[in-house]
């Protein structure tokens, strides 16, 4: 416990904010003075400059300044405060203290229970001696002296141990931070390369074509690339993807996708947009026939898997054929479209989309 | 389907490029569909020869004028194929299939011309190929004027292991187009029964299409049994190879399946040579079908097993050998091979799967991997001429049995 236990009769400061123009004992300000300093002392926390501090506790300890105050300081005691808020750089040195002394972590205890009875323990001392009562805070004081007396051994024994941990752990942190910069180094290196690649694909490119090599420049570019690639592959003994090439796409001269690419996107259609449905009637599942009946439940028909619907299916479209179809308009357009292979088209489309389906191959 | 009876006839072949193939085929039956077809005033050219030509042979005359015939990209024993162009516009290049006259059928077309043009007049869909026309040539041979596909096929890629080289994200491009294929067919009510890797060509912007259509037939009516004889054997579903006669879209879902194995493991996941060793190899590779994973499968009239039975396989063999597409991949190709038709995922719920909504994105189709060498247009060729349902023989050693038309189709 290298630092001075906090005496009991600590007062709450009663402006627990840190001056940051007016020293509140001097009265000297900023203006006048631009490297002023307000340091505090952990005994009561009243902040003043450090003219103050040199010049009242310079000869000896003294009393604090502060009129309310009567506490006495000692030049040694003073530091700068590292919170704005005093209060809270009170409470951060009584927890550092605390924790200091109760240093047991999770492996110290049997069960979590234990753990977690012992942090509440802890975390109730502490709040006595941060925010409790004079009384509080003075049995809390006693308690945490008591402790200390009582588990020297334990804590120092603690301690050292958890210096050893946060070694480990500065070590490994370190030792990430190397392998990512190392990592980062490579990928810079890498990228060079690729656009190295880049730049000597293009010039063989452009060579291959002053050359008057057969095929267009994307012909030729392809061929280049395919032959590099199997180069790389042989080199490394495994295929990977040129990093070059999606770059190398982007630059070339193009608008918008080309039909070609379209084609690639579109989703596969297994039935190649071809829909057969039928539009003017429906098919039902089961159709009530007795002369049907044999049919589903004959062996010979049955077994081989002579299908009843097929046939329903088959009779139903026949029977609706001719539905949609216009033999006068048929014609009509038919003779309308001598001569003209226009108009021609025209008369077929006007009797296909009449029709049920597009069947008649020679129409 | 064919909602519009209408008849372009018109006397203007340099304004269209295509007209409706059947109706101007076979001569007999241009107007047999009911619709009358307007009397056109022939064009100069043809106004010479039309003197002694009834109007359906004057029609089929205008289609077959409006083609060049060009070299020929493969023989076979069931069709020639050649290139072609458009006479107005050389740039666009055809495959004309010219269909031989057979000696089992001398008395019409071959049934699968019939099937071929049939569903393939009534199907437009940018995964399935395009049929352009369709004209008779002298003798009555019939030609069938097709999309030139000229990037060969999925099978070549997959054999191509050494130079054709592509990932999750290629196999999930293909997946879509040809699930989207499939969808379109079953929406369509129409059952392609001869779904793998060389009936899928490639078109020159790598677009995936599915052709061949000898074998598709439209969904049958109850109680109107189809051949269990169709699908080329290792993408053949087990109801098939049990003999069913009364079967649903399902049957090309388990070939699709197979096809996804197949991209993936890049070899025929289970290719038989014979039909049992291809019953034997479904009870190995996805599980035996008994009772109580498929109720009923052992009334149907060829169910044999062989007396050791695998349970149905888990998730954890799947992911073994097929982990590369993900978790979501796994699921969809494990639900396309469920024995049990019923329980086998639609083409619809296919295409609702999440797994196309999940990393990595479907390729799009121009940097999809394409061939190595220019064998494309043989290839085109080869796959045309050739006689649906059956194994390419290179693939197997053995010569593939030959499929009886004869029964009800």
């Amino acid at each position: 416990m290298s630092r001075k236990a906090v005496t009991s009769t600590v007062t709450q400061p009663s402006n627990a904010i840190l001056p940051s123009d007016i020293c509140p004992v001097c009265k000297r300000v900023r203006y006048l003075n631009t490297d002023m300093r307000f340091l505090i002392n952990p005994e009561c926390y009243h902040a003043m400059c450090s003219q103050c501090v040199d010049n009242i506790f310079k000869s000896g300890p003294a009393q604090c300044p502060y009129v309310s105050c009567s506490k006495t300081l000692r030049l040694r005691g003073f530091r700068e405060a590292w919170f704005g808020d005093l209060s809270v750089e009170r409470e951060v040195d009584i927890r550092k203290r605390v924790a200091a002394v109760f240093n047991n972590t999770q492996d110290d205890f049997e069960t979590l229970r234990d753990y977690n009875n012992y942090l509440q323990d802890v975390e109730d001392l502490t709040f006595a001696l941060v925010s409790g009562t004079d009384e509080e805070r003075r049995k809390a004081e006693a308690q945490l002296v008591a402790y200390e007396e009582k588990n020297k051994a334990d804590i120092d024994r603690n301690r050292k141990k958890g210096r050893e941990v946060e070694a480990a752990r500065k070590k490994r942190e370190a030792e990430a931070e190397a392998a990512s910069k190392a990592r980062r180094l490579e990928e810079q290196r890498e990228e060079e390369e690729a656009r190295k690649e880049e730049a000597t694909l293009n010039r063989e490119v452009m060579e291959a074509l002053a050359r008057g090599e057969a095929g267009t420049a994307a012909q030729i570019q392809e061929r280049i690339l395919a032959h590099k690639r199997q180069r790389i592959a042989q080199l490394n003994g495994k295929h990977f993807p040129l990093p070059w090439t999606a770059a190398h796409r982007a630059c070339s001269k193009r608008t918008g996708p080309t039909e070609d690419e379209e084609d690639r996107n579109k989703p596969y259609d297994p039935f190649g947009a071809t829909d057969l449905d039928p539009t003017r009637y429906q098919v039902h599942e089961t159709y009530e026939n007795s002369w049907l009946d044999p049919a589903r439940t004959r062996d010979d028909h049955r077994v081989p898997g002579y299908s009843v619907p097929e046939y329903v299916t088959r009779a139903m479209f026949e029977a609706f054929a001719g539905l949609g179809v216009d033999i006068d308009e048929e014609k009509a357009g038919a003779q309308r479209a001598v001569g003209t292979v226009g108009a021609k088209h025209a008369a077929q489309a006007n009797v296909t989309t009449g029709a049920l389906r597009k069947d008649d191959v020679f129409g | 389907m064919a909602v519009s009876p209408l008849v372009d006839g018109l006397p203007n072949p340099a304004a269209r490029a295509v007209s409706s193939p059947l109706k101007n085929a076979a001569s007999a039956q241009a107007s047999s569909n009911g619709t009358p077809v307007p009397a056109v005033a022939p064009n100069a050219t043809a106004a010479v020869q039309s003197a002694a030509l009834d109007l359906s042979e004057q029609m089929n005359e205008d289609e077959k004028r409006k083609y060049i015939k060009g070299k020929k990209l493969g023989e076979g024993t069931y069709a020639n194929v050649y290139l072609g162009q458009v006479r107005n516009d050389p740039s666009q290049l055809v495959a004309i299939k010219k269909i031989k006259i057979n000696k089992e059928y001398t008395e019409g077309m071959s049934p699968d011309a019939v099937r071929e043009i049939k569903h393939l007049q009534e199907l437009d869909h940018p995964n399935i190929i395009k049929l352009h026309t369709v004209f008779s040539s002298k003798d009555q041979n019939l030609n069938l004027v097709l999309e030139f596909l000229p990037l060969g096929d999925l099978e070549i890629l997959i054999k191509d292991t050494a130079n054709v080289h592509y990932g999750v994200a290629d196999t999930k491009a293909w997946m879509g187009m040809l699930t989207r294929a499939v969808w379109f067919c079953h929406e369509n009510f129409v059952l392609h029964r001869d779904i793998k890797p060389n009936n899928l060509l490639i078109a020159a912007d790598g677009e995936v299409k599915l052709a061949d259509f000898g074998l598709a037939r439209s969904f049958s009516d109850p109680y109107r049994p189809m051949t269990s004889n169709v699908i080329t054997r290792w993408y053949r579903p087990p109801e098939l190879l049990f003999g069913a006669r009364h079967y649903s879209a399902a049957v090309d879902v388990w070939s699709v399946g197979l096809v996804f194995a197949e991209l993936v493991m890049r070899a025929p996941y289970l290719a038989g040579n014979t039909e049992l060793e291809q019953i034997e190899l479904i009870c190995k590779g996805v599980g035996t079908p008994t009772e109580e994973n498929w109720p009923g499968v052992t009334k149907l009239p060829e169910y044999t097993i062989s007396n050791q039975i695998t349970p149905v396989l888990g998730k954890d063999h799947y992911n073994a050998l097929f982990g590369t597409v993900g978790n979501e991949g796994v699921d969809l190709l494990m639900k396309t091979l469920i024995l049990d038709p019923r329980k086998r995922i639609t083409a619809r719920d296919m295409l609702k799967h999440p797994w196309w909504h999940k990393d990595p994105k479907p390729t799009r189709k121009k940097e999809l991997p394409r061939k190595s060498g220019g064998e494309g247009e043989e290839k085109v060729g080869a796959d045309l001429k050739c006689r649906p349902g059956v194994v390419d023989e290179d693939r197997t050693n053995k010569v593939a049995r030959k499929l009886d038309f004869g029964g009800p189709l």
